[in-house]
C-alpha cells in the first residue's frame, strides 16, 4: 500500500553541448565508440518519492528544469544519470497538455492517449462518447490537433485523463490554459480524485492552486532542489525568494548620510531589524516599524505608510496627518516614528510595506522605500486579512 | 511488452488508415495497385524489352518479375519508411513516452502488410494467366518472407537511428536502395550476372531472399543453402542495429 508509486534517486540530465549537424555526427561517432560527449547540465541529483495518495507540486522559476524533471519521471526522456522507478499506471499532460501528435486528429489522439495509458480497443470504445463529452471541443474532434488552441488540447488531454484515472497524474501547468469554467470543472475533478486516493504530481506558478491541491512541494532552482517538503513552507520560502529578488532589483539602497534639502527617509526597522531582507512572520506576530527621517529645516516631517500585498494590491494605509501622531526628534535634522501593528491579521503570503517621506503640511510626497514581509503559517483561508468573526447557531 | 503489441497495432492501423482512408479509391486501391504495377512490368519488359530468362516461356519472365518484384516493394518501401519513423515524430516523442522501437516497427510492418497482401493477389493473377505455379514450395516462399522481415527491421532500425544523427541521410537511403536493387537478383537471375559479381551475390542477402520466395513456386526447385546464409546474414546486421541502438537510446531524445 505504501511502496512508492514513483521513485527518483540523484537523478540528473544533461544535454549535448553541440546540436548542430556537425556536433551531432560528432556525438554519434563518440557514442559509437562509448565515450562520453560533451554535455550541460539542466538537472542535478534530484531525489524525491510519491507515495500513492500523496499530492507533489514542483514549484520554481521559468527554466528551472521543471518542465525537463517532469519528462524524467514520466519516462518521456531518459536520464543521463540516477534513475527512476514506477509502478501502476501513469496520465501525463505534458507541455500545455499536448501530450499529443499534432499531425493526428482529435479522434486518433484520444485512442493513442488511452492506448498509452492501459486501455484495450473494446474498453475505449464503451467510454468514447464520456471522454468526447468531456472535452466538449465539438467539430474540432476530426480536425489535427495541430489547428488546436491551447485550451482546446488541455480539454482533450484533460477529458482522456478524467476518464481513464491514472494511479498517477502527472500535469504541467495545465491550469492555466483553459477557460474559467473548464479550470473549474479541472479542479474539481481533481479534488475529486486525490480524495479518492488519486496520486498528483503538479508543476504550476499558481501558489493558490498549489497550495489547494498538494501537501507537498518541491522548489527547482537552476536545475537543483532548493527545498522539498510541506506545501506552506516550501512556497512561502520560495514567495520569500521572489520578494528578495526584486527587492534586490529595486534600485539603491538607503542613504542613511543623506543632508540634502529634501525630505528623507534615512532607516527603516521592522521588528528591530534594518536591512533590506523582507521580515518574516508568523501570522497573528506583531509588526512594529521604526522609520528615521531627514528634516532640511529641522521642522517634523510628515510619513506616509502602506501595506501592500506583492502584487500591489493595497491593503491598508495611513499617513502622520490624519491623528495625533507621537514622534521623537533624534537630533536636529532627524525624527522618528514607531509604528507597531499588534497581532498582525494578514493572512500568509508576501506583503510589502512601503514608506513615504512627507513634508510638515502633508501634501507632498518625497521618497519610496519598500520592504517585504512574509506571512507564514498553514490555514486555507483565502483572501489577505483575516476579519474577526464568529459562528452563531 | 503487452503495451508495446498494442501500440504497433495502433499505430500500424493509423497508418493503414491514413494511406488509404478518405481516398476516393479507398481500400480497393491495395488489390489494384499491385496489379496496374504487374500490367505495366508485362508491357515494358514482357512486350518492349521482349526479355527473357533461360527456362521459361515469354509469360514466364512477368511471372518470374512478379515474384521477385513483390518482395523488393515491400523491403525497399518498409526501409525508406522506417529511415524517417523517429524524425517524423519527434514532436510526439517529446512529450508522450512512446518506445522508437515501436514506431519503427510500424513503418516496417505497414509496407509488409500491403505487400505481402499484393503478392497473394499476383500469384493468383499470374495462375489465371496461365503460367503453372509449384504450390508445394509455398514454406520456403513463406520462409524467404520471414527473412525479409528480419532483415527489414535490421536495416529500417539501423536507417532511423542514424538519421536522427545525420539528417539528411533520407536521400542517400532512396539511393543506396536503387543501387541495391540493381545489384540484387530482382529483373534477372544470379546465373545471368557476371562472373565478377557472383562473390557479392554470396553475400548479398537479398539475393537468397529474393531466390527463395521466387524459384520455389517457378521452378519447383529451392535453394535452401542460400536462404540459410540470407537468414544468417540477416541476424548479423540486426545483431548490429540492436547493438546501435541499445547503445543510443538513453541519448535519443537529446537529439531530436
Amino acid at each position: 500500500m505504501n511502496a512508492p508509486l514513483l521513485e527518483a534517486r540523484s537523478l540528473g540530465k544533461s544535454y549535448p553541448r553541440d546540436s548542430d549537424a556537425r556536433g551531432r555526427f560528432g556525438a554519434l561517432l563518440r557514442l559509437l565508440a562509448g565515450r562520453p560527449i560533451p554535455r550541460l547540465p539542466v538537472l542535478s541529483d534530484i531525489s524525491l518519492e510519491v507515495v500513492r495518495g500523496q499530492s507533489l507540486a514542483i514549484i520554481g522559476e521559468n527554466g528551472a528544469g521543471k518542465s525537463t524533471l517532469l519528462k524524467l519521471l514520466s519516462g518521456v526522456i531518459a536520464p543521463t544519470t540516477g534513475s527512476v522507478r514506477r509502478t501502476g499506471s501513469l496520465g501525463a499532460l505534458l507541455e500545455l497538455g499536448a501530450g499529443f501528435d499534432a499531425e493526428q486528429s482529435g479522434r486518433e489522439n484520444i485512442r493513442l492517449s488511452a492506448r498509452l495509458m492501459g486501455w484495450d480497443a473494446e474498453h475505449l470504445a464503451q467510454r468514447f462518447d464520456e471522454i468526447v463529452a468531456f472535452a466538449d471541443i465539438g467539430r474540432y474532434l476530426d480536425e489535427p490537433v495541430k489547428h488546436y488552441s491551447s485550451g482546446m488540447v488541455v480539454r482533450l488531454g484533460f477529458a482522456v485523463v478524467a476518464a481513464v484515472r491514472p494511479d498517477l497524474l502527472i500535469t504541467d501547468e495545465v491550469l492555466a490554459v483553459g477557460d474559467e469554467s473548464f479550470q473549474k470543472k479541472c479542479i474539481r475533478w481533481m479534488e475529486d480524485y486525490l480524495a479518492g486516493g488519486g496520486t498528483l504530481l503538479l508543476v504550476s506558478h499558481s501558489m493558490y492552486h498549489v497550495q489547494k491541491l498538494c501537501r507537498h512541494a518541491l522548489w527547482l532552482r537552476e536545475g537543483k532542489v532548493a527545498a522539498y517538503g510541506d506545501v506552506f513552507e516550501v512556497t512561502q520560502d520560495y514567495l520569500a525568494y521572489h520578494e528578495r529578488k526584486s527587492a534586490a532589483e529595486s534600485g539603491p539602497a538607503l542613504d542613511a548620510h543623506y543632508s540634502g534639502g529634501e525630505y528623507r527617509i534615512t532607516a527603516v526597522e521592522l521588528n528591530g531589524e534594518g536591512g533590506t531582507v523582507p521580515c518574516v512572520l508568523q501570522a497573528g506576530e506583531s509588526l512594529a516599524l521604526s522609520v528615521t527621517l531627514h528634516s532640511p529645516d529641522g521642522r517634523r516631517p510628515g510619513l506616509a505608510l502602506g501595506l501592500a500585498r506583492a502584487d500591489g494590491t493595497p491593503v491598508y494605509g495611513l499617513t502622520t496627518d490624519m491623528e495625533p501622531v507621537p514622534a521623537a526628534q533624534v537630533d536636529a535634522g532627524h525624527w522618528s516614528y514607531r509604528c507597531v501593528f499588534p497581532d498582525l491579521p494578514l493572512l500568509p503570503g508576501s506583503y510589502t510595506v512601503n514608506l513615504h517621506a512627507m513634508e510638515p503640511e502633508g501634501v507632498r510626497l518625497y521618497d519610496t522605500v519598500e520592504r517585504g514581509v512574509v506571512i507564514r503559517g498553514a490555514t486555507r483561508e483565502v483572501g489577505m486579512v483575516r476579519l474577526l468573526h464568529r459562528w452563531e447557531a | 511488452m503487452q503495451r508495446r503489441w498494442h501500440l504497433l497495432r495502433h499505430f500500424v492501423r493509423q497508418d493503414l488508415a491514413q494511406r488509404y482512408a478518405g481516398q476516393l479509391t479507398g481500400l480497393a486501391w491495395i488489390a489494384l495497385a499491385p496489379l496496374l504495377q504487374l500490367a505495366l512490368f508485362t508491357l515494358v519488359f514482357g512486350y518492349i524489352f521482349k526479355a527473357r530468362v533461360p527456362g521459361l516461356e515469354g509469360g514466364g519472365y512477368v511471372a518470374f518479375l512478379a515474384l521477385g518484384m513483390w518482395p523488393w516493394f515491400a523491403f525497399s518501401e518498409a526501409v525508406t519508411r522506417a529511415a524517417s519513423a523517429v524524425t517524423d515524430h519527434i514532436g510526439l516523442l517529446n512529450k508522450v513516452a512512446v518506445p522508437p522501437e515501436v514506431l519503427i516497427a510500424a513503418r516496417v510492418a505497414t509496407p509488409f502488410l500491403l505487400h505481402a497482401t499484393g503478392f497473394v493477389l499476383v500469384l493468383g493473377a499470374i495462375v489465371a494467366l496461365g503460367t503453372p505455379l509449384h504450390f508445394a514450395g509455398l514454406p520456403a516462399v513463406l520462409a524467404a518472407w520471414l527473412v525479409l522481415l528480419l532483415l527489414a527491421l535490421a536495416v529500417g532500425t539501423l536507417a532511423a537511428v542514424l538519421q536522427v544523427f545525420v539528417r539528411d541521410l533520407a536521400q542517400l537511403v532512396a539511393y543506396l536502395l536503387t543501387a541495391w536493387m540493381f545489384l540484387s537478383p530482382v529483373l534477372y537471375t544470379r546465373e545471368m550476372s557476371p562472373a565478377a559479381m557472383q562473390g557479392w551475390m554470396q553475400v548479398n542477402p537479398i539475393a537468397g531472399i529474393v531466390e527463395s520466395a521466387r524459384e520455389p513456386l517457378l521452378f519447383g526447385r529451392w535453394d535452401a543453402p542460400g536462404l540459410l546464409v540470407a537468414a544468417i546474414g540477416a541476424t548479423v546486421v540486426a545483431a548490429i542495429a540492436i547493438v546501435l541502438f541499445r547503445r543510443v537510446r538513453p541519448h535519443l531524445h537529446d537529439f531530436l
